[in-house]
C-alpha cells in the first residue's frame, strides 16, 4: 500500500474520443509538467499499473475489452475518469456508439472534467486521488 | 548548431524549465475556458443557454416554487457557447480548472429562480425575475403608446389557463386594440 501512496503507477487508457485529453496526458508527462516528480510513471500494461486513467468516452466496442484491463489490474487499483467525455459522454452522448458513462462500467475514484483538462488539472485530479487513497 | 538552440540551453540547465504547479497556483491566460458559473444576481431563468448547449450539459427541472438551471460539468465541454447566448449576461466561462471530484454529483453548478404566481388560481407559472427584466426592456415603447408599466404587469399576472376565461380580466381582450394606432 506504501508504494501507492507514493509512487502510483499510471495506465493511461484511450477508449474512444477525439484524443484531446491523451494528448493532455502526454504533455503532462513531458519535463514542463513532470509528473514523474510525483513518483507517477507511464506504464504500458495494466499488470504493472496501480491507476487507470480512462480518457474519451466508452463505446460499446471497447466495454468489454475495458471490463478485461480492469480484471488484469492488480489489487488495490483506482481508476481516473479524465474529461468530460469518460464522465458523462460530452458531445458524443447522444450518439450510436456511446455505451454509457465510465462509472456504469467501472467503479470510478476521481472524476476530472474538462474538455480537455490541463495538465495542472491531471496534477491536482492525482493528488486528490493520493489524498483519498491515504 | 543554431545560436538560439545553444542559447536555449544554457537557459534550460540554469533555470528548472518544470512548472513548480501544486506549490504555486497556475494562472491561465485571458480567453481560458474553464468552468462556466452562473451570475445568481443577473440570472433572470429564461433557458436560453441550456436551449444552446451543443452537449446538453445545462438542463432546468421547474418543481412547484422554482426553476433549477443545473449546469454538469461532466458533460461540459467548455465552448462557451452559453456565454455567448445569454441575453441577460448572467453566466460567465471563469479561470478556474481544479474541478477534480470524488462523485459525479459534485462535479455540477446551478442557480434556482423563484417562479412567479398566477393572481387567479396561485399555480407558478413564469420566472419571477424574467418577468420584470422583460417589462423594464419594454417599458419605453409602452410610454409611447401611454401605457404603464403596472398596467401590463397587471394584465400578464394570469397564468395561461386562467386568462382564456373571458370573465376574468375584461380589459385584457382590448389590450391589442390598444396597441393599434
Amino acid at each position: 500500500m506504501f508504494a501507492r501512496k507514493k509512487s502510483p503507477w499510471v495506465m493511461h487508457l484511450p477508449c474512444g474520443g477525439c484524443n484531446g485529453c491523451d494528448i493532455e496526458v502526454v504533455a503532462a508527462l513531458t519535463p514542463r509538467y513532470d509528473v514523474e516528480r510525483f513518483g507517477v510513471l507511464q506504464k504500458g500494461t495494466p499488470r504493472h499499473a496501480d491507476v487507470l486513467l480512462v480518457t474519451g468516452v466508452v463505446t460499446a466496442q471497447v466495454k468489454e475489452r475495458l471490463k478485461r484491463t480492469y480484471e488484469m489490474t492488480p489489487n488495490p487499483k483506482f481508476v481516473v475518469a479524465f474529461g468530460s467525455c469518460a464522465i458523462d459522454g460530452d458531445i458524443f452522448r447522444d450518439g450510436y456508439g456511446y455505451a454509457g458513462p465510465l462509472d456504469e462500467v467501472l467503479p470510478v475514484d476521481t472524476y476530472i472534467p474538462g474538455c480537455p483538462p490541463r495538465p495542472e488539472a491531471l496534477i491536482d485530479g492525482l493528488n486528490k486521488l493520493l489524498q483519498k487513497v491515504r | 548548431m543554431k545560436r538560439h538552440i545553444i542559447l536555449e540551453g544554457i537557459r534550460g540547465s540554469l533555470n528548472p524549465f518544470t512548472t513548480k504547479y501544486p506549490k504555486k497556483s497556475y494562472i491561465p491566460p485571458d480567453g481560458f475556458r474553464g468552468a462556466a458559473e452562473y451570475d445568481a444576481e443577473r440570472c433572470v431563468g429564461c433557458g436560453a443557454c441550456s436551449q444552446q448547449c451543443p452537449p446538453g450539459a445545462i438542463t432546468y427541472t421547474d418543481d412547484e416554487k422554482e426553476r433549477k438551471l443545473r449546469l454538469s460539468y461532466g458533460v461540459c465541454s467548455f465552448c462557451g457557447r452559453c456565454e455567448e447566448v445569454c441575453p441577460w449576461d448572467a453566466i460567465h466561462l471563469t479561470k478556474k480548472y481544479e474541478l477534480a471530484v470524488y462523485n459525479r454529483e459534485d462535479a455540477e453548478t446551478g442557480v434556482d429562480i423563484p417562479f412567479f404566481q398566477c393572481t387567479e388560481c396561485g399555480r407558478p407559472f413564469f420566472p419571477y425575475p424574467q418577468m420584470k427584466a422583460s417589462l423594464e426592456k419594454v417599458g419605453e415603447t409602452l410610454a409611447e403608446y401611454g401605457i404603464k408599466q403596472e398596467e401590463l404587469a397587471n394584465l400578464i399576472s394570469l397564468c395561461p389557463t386562467c386568462s382564456f376565461t373571458v370573465d376574468k380580466m375584461p380589459e385584457r381582450r382590448m389590450f391589442m386594440r390598444r396597441l393599434v394606432k
